[in-house]
């Protein structure tokens, strides 16, 4: 046998063990594309949306200017669902990857805080999340420890003005709530963490408890809404200060069940919905 | 709000308005959409998304749209992927009057699985016949290699056996069929 035929035999012997090896390493070479994406920050923010930042105009009239916002977050939960969370069917999202807050420590925040064109409010920075698609967040809100909103978990705190009356109100919810909510949606996405940083949104919605005056009074936003004036009926010399006990005690029942209706409904993610999963 | 979304994959006959040109008298135009993904958004009441803003994310770019786009007076919205749309999963996001919601689907579902199925039944296949062939070679291999050894023992006392033979016998899962054959 020549040295050639020796070389090229040896070589047809290798031939499978290499053809093989390439097959592997094809299917690894895939594998690794579809879990190399790095890790990363995951931002969590409020957000009160231009409702908070700048007012606006309930559905009976009222110029609505918050000074204070506060909400109180605890149990953050940021998923990455498959499939997608459905608020709508699902009770909690399916996620292979979920991102939580460590501390456990309630968190508060005020909604209100910067100006008018203020960026959303961060609530906590979660390092060395698993990169991916965030596609869910929860959050309960809790009665703060302390602070100015201690033992409420939201705080609302402005002034409303209607023609030439003015009323300082200061409003005090003691229900917890809870949501579950699905992919934000807004004018930018959210929640794609490719290493560097990626935000998740929790939005809340005010117009829904008291209309926008910008919109048709047919408007589902207004029909369902309560309105300020039940609050501003309440009001003695030109204040109002109102926690949960007094607005069931002192609105009529059909407000108070109203208001009752509609706090579910201050969750959202952009304009994506949410699931309250707890009200009490 | 609800959204629904159908898949329609085969031949699909389809008018699209938007594509048409300025109304000519007698004219007309038809555009057909092999494949297409059906998008049905609603709000909750079952009224439809009408004119609702839709943006469709490719799965290899979900920060910015490959398309923007509005459903049409009952709330439905067309996605014709193009000849270089990726497959995977992409995203839909429908918005309107502060309502919205996303949704995904997977193009290419059927093919891409076909296609990693395929790839993992010929790989399986490879492996398989390349045991085989590494088997039967390394034992021939060696077998040759005793003949060898003998060779070389028989260098001495027996006359080296043909080349042709063994290496036939080396490329064939049945080396008495080959044997047979290669005679």
């Amino acid at each position: 046998m020549t040295l050639k035929g020796m070389t090229g035999k040896r070589f047809l012997w290798l031939l499978p063990a290499v053809l093989t090896l390439l097959g592997c390493s094809q299917g690894n070479e895939a594998n690794l594309a579809e879990e190399n994406t790095p890790p990363g920050t995951l931002i969590v923010t409020a957000n009160g949306e231009d409702f908070v930042r700048q007012g606006f105009t309930t559905k009976d009239g009222w110029q609505i200017d918050f000074n204070n916002v506060y909400v109180t977050f605890n149990d953050i939960e940021v998923f990455q669902a498959e499939p997608p969370f459905e608020p709508e069917k699902q009770d909690r999202p399916k996620a292979e990857t979920t991102v939580s807050l460590a501390t456990g420590a309630p968190i508060t925040v005020d909604l209100a805080d910067g100006d008018e064109n203020a960026e959303p409010i961060v609530v906590a920075t979660l390092a060395d999340s698993p990169g991916g698609r965030y596609n869910a967040l929860g959050w309960r809100m809790v009665a703060a420890p302390d602070g100015p909103a201690a033992g409420y978990p939201l705080m609302l705190v402005g002034s409303a003005t209607k023609g030439n009356e003015s009323i300082n109100f200061q409003i005090q919810m003691e229900e917890s709530l809870a949501f579950i909510c699905g992919d934000f949606i807004g004018d930018t996405r959210k929640g794609i963490l490719n290493g560097a940083e990626a935000e998740v949104e929790a939005t809340f919605h005010f117009d829904h408890l008291f209309g926008d005056g910008d919109a048709p009074a047919e408007d589902e936003i207004n029909t369902g809404a309560l309105g300020f004036e039940p609050i501003a009926a309440l009001a003695e010399g030109g204040d109002v200060s109102l926690t949960s006990s007094d607005l069931q005690q002192d609105l009529s029942k059909e407000d108070y069940k109203t208001l009752q209706a509609l706090l579910p409904s201050l969750g959202h993610v952009g304009e994506g919905h949410c699931r309250e999963t707890q009200l009490n | 709000m609800r959204l629904r979304l159908a898949l329609a994959a085969g031949l699909w006959g389809l008018l699209l308005a938007q594509g048409a040109e300025p109304a000519q008298a007698h004219g007309a135009r038809l555009e057909v959409v092999p494949q297409a993904v059906e998008i049905t958004a609603t709000f909750d009441t079952g009224e439809p998304m009408a004119d609702a803003q839709v943006s469709v994310y490719a799965p290899d770019a979900l920060d910015a749209p490959w398309q923007s786009a509005q459903t049409d007076s009952d709330g439905r919205f067309l996605f014709a992927p193009r000849a270089d749309a990726p497959a995977g999963v992409w995203e839909v996001t429908v918005r309107k009057a502060g309502h919205g919601k996303t949704t995904t689907f997977d193009l290419g579902v059927v093919s891409s699985n076909l296609a990693s199925s395929e790839q993992s039944l010929a790989q399986k296949w490879l492996g398989v016949v390349a045991i085989v062939w590494g088997c039967v070679g390394t034992s021939l291999y060696f077998l040759r290699k005793g003949d060898s050894g003998r060779k070389n023992l028989d260098t001495r006392r027996l006359p080296q056996p043909p080349l042709r033979e063994a290496a036939t016998a080396t490329f064939v899962s049945d080396a008495k069929a080959s044997r047979k054959e290669s005679r």
